[in-house]
């Protein structure tokens, strides 16, 4: 294109400078057949009238052999033709210039982009100015258009790589706050018992400190237990993904839970038609379901049978799968930002401790998923995972 | 030391608890120690007694702490904030929290209410103080 716009450049300052340019239509001809663009004019039944010399430089024939020709006549791919056709009819139909713009993979040319305008023309010498024609502007325009391609990739690539610098940092402050509150709280608790110990000498008493120093010792080995996992879990970035049924899995789950299933009649229902199986991680997709499922029974309704709903929903950013209860409920309000943190409890209930949530966010999140919750108190909640692309079949 | 009256530990560590009224029973710190596992149940405590009209069985002290369940420590100056007004005895509220964090210091102390913030473990010398604040 560069070669053809210079050697058109020097045409014309030569033409200006030497020779004096008396027939207006011959310099006229000299622009048309040294742009780059393709130029053309059809009749109405799309036959080619004129083309310039342009043409010569692409395919290696000269504007003599399509003239007469439509573009039909030719061996072009099948999208080609069709978006011509679109273009020239839309401009014919509204009298109106039109555009198109087509991709065309593969073929002699390799891939390429190129842009056509459709004007119409009108005869201005009839009173009723009918149109009596088309000319075409086609251009190249595949550098142009692979650059704003590689510029939405790249814009694309940093949009998710400070994604994951903003997931990372929210994980790093989450980290460091559960570190700051669940590992200094039972640290704290020792030291203030110990000051106790320090200062009285009375055995029965002495006693008394050691039964609650063995309670707070106990309560740190497993906060350390349970950051060990949950650290354990986000550094396995290159976990083994193979296929796995949702419905084979929660089977599985159910046996594990067999008993409590039982003794709470819980009514487990699935609906896995829209997704059957996905990549994933074995052990954390049985974590997951088993999570959720315990979360729901022990959360239930003491006055409902607990009913529970697993779904899988395809959607064109993943495979979503939800879990509805009729369980009590959560309080959003108060709890909301707090549901999938560390040694967690909402419903002061004692042996809830809150870790299952915190683990499957942490199992999720590790193989770039999210997981959200919806919840109305006495009514029940419906925990929504939005599995990554990745993890499609 | 001044005796602090009528103390109220708001916190769901049982060991918390243990700690703070075994150093106030050595050192008779106060008349009387109140305990809530969370800050729900002390709400509701404050309710039934201005209802009551039993104000003088408030506490004069509160040590509150930040992260409990079903109402944790801010929720409760919320609910606090609301019946303030209603409540005629100074109530001396300290927010004690194992946490460091800058944000949740700073929020403490932008509380009117709150005196201070003092952080896990409470010493000897934290207490001396909130008593000789009375």
């Amino acid at each position: 294109m560069d070669t053809t716009y210079t050697t058109l450049k020097n045409t014309v300052a030569n033409l200006l400078h030497g020779m004096s340019m008396q027939d207006e239509s011959a310099y006229f001809d000299i622009i048309i057949n040294n742009n780059p663009d393709l130029i053309c004019r059809y009749s109405l039944d799309k036959k080619i009238k004129f083309i310039n010399k342009t043409i010569e430089k692409i395919s290696g024939y000269p504007p003599e052999f399509y003239i007469g020709k439509s573009i039909s006549d030719f061996d072009y791919p099948i999208l080609f033709i069709n978006e011509f056709n679109r273009g020239f009819d839309q401009c014919v139909e509204q009298g109106i210039p039109s555009q198109v713009e087509i991709y065309v993979a593969g073929g002699r040319l390799k891939d390429y982009f190129v842009s056509i305008d459709f004007i119409p023309i009108y005869d201005e010498k009839q009173d009723a100015k009918p149109l009596i024609g088309v000319f075409s502007i086609t251009r190249d325009i595949t550098s142009q258009k692979k650059l704003e391609l590689d510029q939405q990739q790249k814009i694309e690539e940093q949009r998710m790589l400070s994604q994951r610098i903003v997931s990372k940092a929210n994980k790093l402050q989450n980290f460091a706050y559960i570190v700051s509150h669940n590992l200094r709280s039972p640290v704290a608790s020792l030291v203030g018992l110990l000051n106790l110990y320090d200062e009285t000498h009375n055995s029965d008493e002495q006693k008394e400190i050691i039964g609650m120093f063995k309670t707070s010792v106990d309560r740190l080995n497993q906060t350390v237990l349970d950051l060990t996992e949950a650290i354990k879990i986000n550094q396995n970035i290159n976990v083994k993904l193979e296929k796995l049924s949702f419905d084979d899995t929660l089977r599985r789950v159910e046996e594990s839970i067999a008993l409590l299933i039982l003794d709470t009649h819980a009514q487990i229902e699935r609906d896995f038609r829209e997704c059957e199986s996905f990549m994933y991680h074995k052990v954390y997709l049985e974590s997951i379901f088993l999570n959720l499922l315990t979360n729901s029974i022990k959360y239930r309704h003491p006055d409902r049978t607990p009913l529970i709903a697993f779904k899988t929903k395809m959607t064109t950013t993943g495979i979503i799968l939800t879990c509805q209860d009729n369980g009590v409920g959560i309080d959003l309000n108060q709890h909301g930002n707090k549901i999938f943190g560390l040694n967690k409890t909402f419903h002061g209930n004692q042996d809830a401790r809150g870790v299952g949530l915190f683990i499957t966010r942490s199992q999720i999140e590790a193989l770039n998923g999210r997981i959200s919750v919806a919840s109305e108190v006495g009514q029940g909640t419906i925990f929504t995972i939005e599995f990554s692309q990745q993890n499609l079949l | 030391m001044k005796s602090i009256g009528i103390l109220s530990i708001i916190d769901d560590d049982d060991v918390f608890q243990f700690v703070v009224r075994k150093m106030v029973e050595r050192n008779n710190l106060a008349n009387k120690t109140l305990s809530f596992g969370n800050g729900e149940m002390a709400i509701t405590f404050f309710n039934d007694k201005l209802s009551e009209n039993k104000q003088d069985e408030l506490p004069d002290v509160i040590l509150l702490d930040i992260n409990m369940p079903l109402m944790d420590g801010w929720q409760f100056l919320e609910q606090y904030q609301l019946i303030k007004s209603a409540i005629k005895k100074r109530i001396h509220i300290y927010m004690v929290s194992s946490s460091v964090n800058e944000g949740d210091i700073e929020r403490a102390r932008s509380i009117s209410v709150v005196l201070d913030y003092i952080t896990k473990p409470i010493s000897k010398g934290n207490m001396a103080e909130i008593s000789a604040r009375l």
